[in-house]
């Protein structure tokens, strides 16, 4: 492994981003918590792929389970409390569920890699950029001296770091906040994963900062091509980045379908009021229409629906099963609600 | 507006010093976090500041809160200075400007009661009694849709959006005339967001208030405000309705941050002006307009001069240099 393998790569820049190949393949992960109150279904049974150079959004609120989603592929959920109970996620084809820990210490940065919220907690303030930067790349190609030198530059240069030579020897503390979060990019770039995770990336950033970071997102996706999983809560950023959507609600996912067809043709009543309550602001109007009570909690959940108590449409057969996946007219979009029985 | 304000923020600065030493402490410097900034806010209407983090807009809230003193300029309430109020007069004052904060799980004290949280600006400022108290918490509690039961509950037993509803009630409490919200949605989800914004919208028609409405989202700014100011650095870059803003807006920065919100479907496409850059730090603001480094359009003249803002269309004002109004005199040679 060396920095011919990185650029090699980048010379593929211009191929289409979604190749079609299955990269990811989650089915039936189940994450629960032990709590003295109870068990908590983080997450219950979601079934997603992701195709190679694809970018899948995860979008639900929060508490829905998208994060613990997220902690799950790399294996990083807080022990004991938590535990993946049941299911399988698929990297090309090896269960990591059944990878050893020395295993998935070379999985995680090599082959999947993440992005958190806060670039202030996720970097360490003690070690300066180069060594935090540099951390991946000497240990998953086995850069030292010089060459990882220079490799870490290239990667400052990548996230469009100006005169990266003096910022590697920066600390974070000396850097803004879009900054330093275009320094967590190069981290987890740094040994060209084929899956990146971003947690809500762009959160604690400006507006101008977050287009910034979405379109500098988007740049490396199309010159490396990886698969991106984009976790938010704002249909905004889906709408912009994202090629698929999967809501969450309550642990599960209720509705995936591409982007477009899911803004057009929402299916799911918490999709469809999920969409009428954003404000938009290219419109002028009187009231928005709201959801109706609060997000459930996730103990002692019932056998039904776990919307049903917020749900306009809500019938009978709702309170006491939970409805399996219908597929809606279109391939790839599917809708975990009563409603759509006998529609597909 | 020919109607009279009820609340004028005239010109108004405040300047923090930055020290420098420990030992022989003194001032190296001044950040100029709100300066020369001027707005009124009308009976029953919302004015809204917009900006970025930094841009000062908080410092406004404070100012105009009394949490922090004034630099330089006046703050007029119903026509009257408030350097020239004390005593009961600002108590009157206080009891008149309610304020809603961002982050409703640190703005309640998870030691009291709803009760003793929303009934606690009456005791102080309006020294009602026991009963009185009671009776108007369950008035303001069921005003915010909660149920006058919750009264003897503590925060931590309700939601996010729950505990932002308590918020808006205790600043309903002493019957404001004036409140002032500082980012009082975005740390909600957004299934609860829309209940809150529609919750202030029909307190402000039943009650007559005026919002003084601090945000970042544009949707939010949009479906709440009446007027908007929009602030970069310090200083106000552009003031008018909230119509022209969204529909004319005549600075580069209220165009580069309308371009980068996000658009609620996939096939809105709106011109790409994505800044470079960052804000600069405000202890050593640019020459000139403080824009200018990021400014697609800039000009010879704006690395120069600061531009000032002048009513550049009917009722629509803007500090940028591509308007002639802004510069400082038009007789002066550029």
């Amino acid at each position: 492994m060396s920095l011919d393998e990185g650029q090699a790569s980048v010379s593929t820049a211009g191929s289409p981003p979604d190749d079609g190949s299955v990269r990811l393949q989650v089915e039936n992960l189940q994450t629960y918590f032990y709590t003295r109150r109870g068990v908590v279904k983080a997450v219950d049974g979601v079934s997603f792929s992701l195709n190679g150079g694809e970018t899948l959004g995860l979008v639900g609120e929060s508490g829905s389970g998208k994060s613990m989603t997220c902690l799950s592929l790399v294996r990083l959920v807080p022990e004991p409390a938590g535990k993946i109970v049941g299911g399988k996620i698929l990297l090309d084809g090896t269960d990591l569920l059944e990878a050893s820990s020395q295993e998935m210490q070379q999985i995680r940065g090599r082959k999947i890699s993440m992005i958190l919220q806060d670039p202030m907690s996720s970097l360490n303030p003690v070690f300066n950029i180069e060594k935090q930067v540099g951390e991946g790349a000497k240990y998953h190609l086995g850069l030292k001296g010089v060459p990882l030198r220079e490799r870490v530059q290239k990667l400052l240069r990548n996230v469009q770091i100006s005169a990266p030579e003096t910022r590697a020897r920066h600390y974070p503390h000396q850097m803004s906040g879009g900054m330093r979060q275009r320094m967590v990019g190069a981290i987890a770039l740094s040994s060209e994963p084929q899956v990146l995770i971003a947690d809500e990336p762009t959160t604690s950033l400006d507006v101008t900062i977050q287009a910034q970071y979405l379109r500098l997102l988007k740049e490396l996706q199309r010159e490396h091509g990886f698969s991106m999983i984009f976790v938010t809560h704002d249909f905004g950023i889906v709408a912009r980045v994202c090629d698929r959507v999967a809501v969450m609600y309550a642990g599960k996912i209720i509705e995936t379908a591409p982007t477009r067809e899911l803004f057009n043709n929402p299916k799911h009543p918490y999709t469809q009021a999920l969409m009428d309550s954003l404000p938009d602001p290219d419109k002028e109007v009187e009231s928005l229409t709201s959801i109706p009570g609060q997000p459930p909690s996730m103990l002692d959940a019932g056998p039904g629906c776990p919307f049903a108590p917020r749900c306009a449409h809500a019938m009978d057969i709702c309170q006491v099963e939970y409805p399996p996946s219908f597929t809606m007219g279109t391939a790839n979009h599917t809708a975990d609600c009563w409603l759509h029985k006998g529609d597909d | 507006m020919n109607e009279q304000a009820i609340l004028e923020v005239d010109r108004i600065k405040k300047h923090f010093p930055v020290y420098k030493g420990v030992v022989m402490r003194k001032a190296a410097g001044w950040i100029k976090a709100v300066d020369d900034v001027g707005f009124s806010i009308y009976p029953g209407k919302t004015f809204a500041l917009v900006g970025e983090s930094g841009c000062g807009k908080s410092t406004v809230a404070k100012l105009i809160l009394l949490l922090e003193p004034l630099t330089e300029g006046t703050i007029r309430f119903e026509g009257q200075p408030l350097s020239e109020v004390s005593g009961e007069g600002l108590k009157r004052y206080r009891g008149a400007v309610g304020a809603v904060f961002q982050d409703p799980f640190s703005s309640l004290s998870p030691r009291m009661r709803v009760a003793d949280i929303v009934g606690e600006p009456m005791t102080v400022i309006a020294k009602a009694s026991q009963d009185q108290v009671v009776k108007r918490v369950d008035e303001v509690l069921e005003q915010v849709g909660l149920s006058s039961d919750s009264a003897t509950n503590f925060p931590h037993e309700f939601s996010g959006g729950q505990r932002q509803r308590i918020a808006i009630a205790r600043a309903l409490a002493a019957s404001p005339q004036i409140m002032v919200l500082d980012e009082p949605v975005s740390s909600l989800d957004v299934s609860i967001r829309a209940q809150i914004m529609n919750l202030l919208k029909s307190l402000q028609r039943e009650f007559g208030l005026s919002y003084l409405l601090i945000a970042h989202d544009l949707g939010t700014v949009r479906f709440l405000s009446d007027e908007v100011g929009v602030m970069y650095l310090g200083k106000l870059v552009e003031r008018a309705s909230s119509r022209e803003v969204f529909t004319n807006a005549l600075h580069p920065y209220t165009k580069a941050l309308q371009s980068a919100a996000l658009p609620i479907h996939p096939d809105i496409h709106r011109d790409e002006i994505i800044l470079t850059g960052e804000v600069p730090s405000p202890l050593q603001p640019p020459q000139g307009c403080h824009f200018h480094p990021r400014c697609p359009q800039v000009m010879p003249i704006c690395r120069e001069i600061e531009p000032q803002l002048a009513e550049a269309q009917p009722e629509h004002q803007v500090a940028c240099h591509l308007y002639p109004t802004s510069q400082p005199d038009p007789a002066a040679p550029v």
